[in-house]
């Protein structure tokens, strides 16, 4: 559903000002769901907004976990490898398992 | 000699930029936590770091859209909307991200709601205003009220 006024009042909110409800561009969100699947051909104007949100909330989780694992180091640096860890020993980023084997093994080549 | 070709193959897939999230914005959410976590340092993160978020980000959504795009199916339904999205997140287990992001769609819908009848305040003023104008061959009556609105101004 194409609402283009809707857009560019939600776009220029978002970056301007922390207070908005999103950051990431939806048009690059709206492109990397229709990457996903087939299946997914049309989606209203409001699921972008909630992915966007979600995101910003993963990243989060995913910065919070990795960060202890930085901290546990002793380290201030926070570093890929605390990421990798933080996805293998959280389960529900078992989604992630594949990607941070592949980043694995590639360092090992 | 093939396995070290398949392990080249594999490395050189990298996805274009334009296809990842922003790299700015990612970096700028996490400063944000890390700053809020650790209020009394500063904590430094590694660029390369930086493409482990955005990647992990994109998949994130990737498998979300699959999910949410498999509970539109089984509504049977063609167009996903924001309950697929919040049903898609309890099936893959970030259930505690529903709560907050239910709020902040809350909040967009009834910004959304002002800027709209401010939009169509503003254009019935505008018509409005038009209509009130009268038309320009008639003598000094109008200027007046040209002056007027120019004062005003």
């Amino acid at each position: 559903m194409k609402r283009p006024g809707t857009y560019s009042g939600i776009l220029s909110g978002g970056i301007s000002g922390r207070t908005g409800p999103h950051l990431l561009p939806l048009a690059r969100i709206k492109k990397i769901m229709k990457k996903s699947s087939d299946d997914v051909k049309m989606i209203t104007g409001e699921a972008p907004i909630v992915f966007s949100k979600a995101c910003e909330l993963f990243i989060e989780e995913i910065t919070k976990r990795a960060w202890n694992i930085t901290l546990q180091g002793k380290r201030r640096t926070l570093c890929k490898e605390d990421v990798a860890s933080a996805v293998i020993t959280t389960d529900i980023f078992d989604f992630l398992v594949n990607l941070v084997s592949d980043s694995a093994k590639s360092e090992e080549s | 000699m093939s396995e070290k070709e398949k392990d080249v193959v594999v490395t050189e897939k990298v996805v274009s930029e334009a296809d990842e999230l922003p790299k700015t914005i990612v970096r700028r959410v996490v400063k944000d936590k890390l700053s809020q976590l650790s209020k009394d340092s500063e904590v430094n993160v590694l660029r390369e770091s930086l493409q482990g978020f955005c990647e992990s980000a994109r998949i994130f959504i990737h498998f979300l859209s699959a999910t949410a795009s498999d509970v539109c199916k089984e509504s049977k339904r063609q167009i996903i909307n924001a309950e697929d999205v919040f049903k898609a997140l309890e099936e893959i287990e970030f259930a505690e991200f529903v709560a907050p992001l239910r709020t902040s769609l809350e909040e967009f819908r009834r910004k959304n709601a002002k800027r709209k009848s401010e939009s169509l305040k503003a254009k019935e003023m505008n018509k409005k205003g038009k209509m009130k104008e009268p038309p320009v061959t008639n003598g000094g009556g109008s200027e007046e009220e040209d002056e007027d609105e120019s004062s005003e101004e």
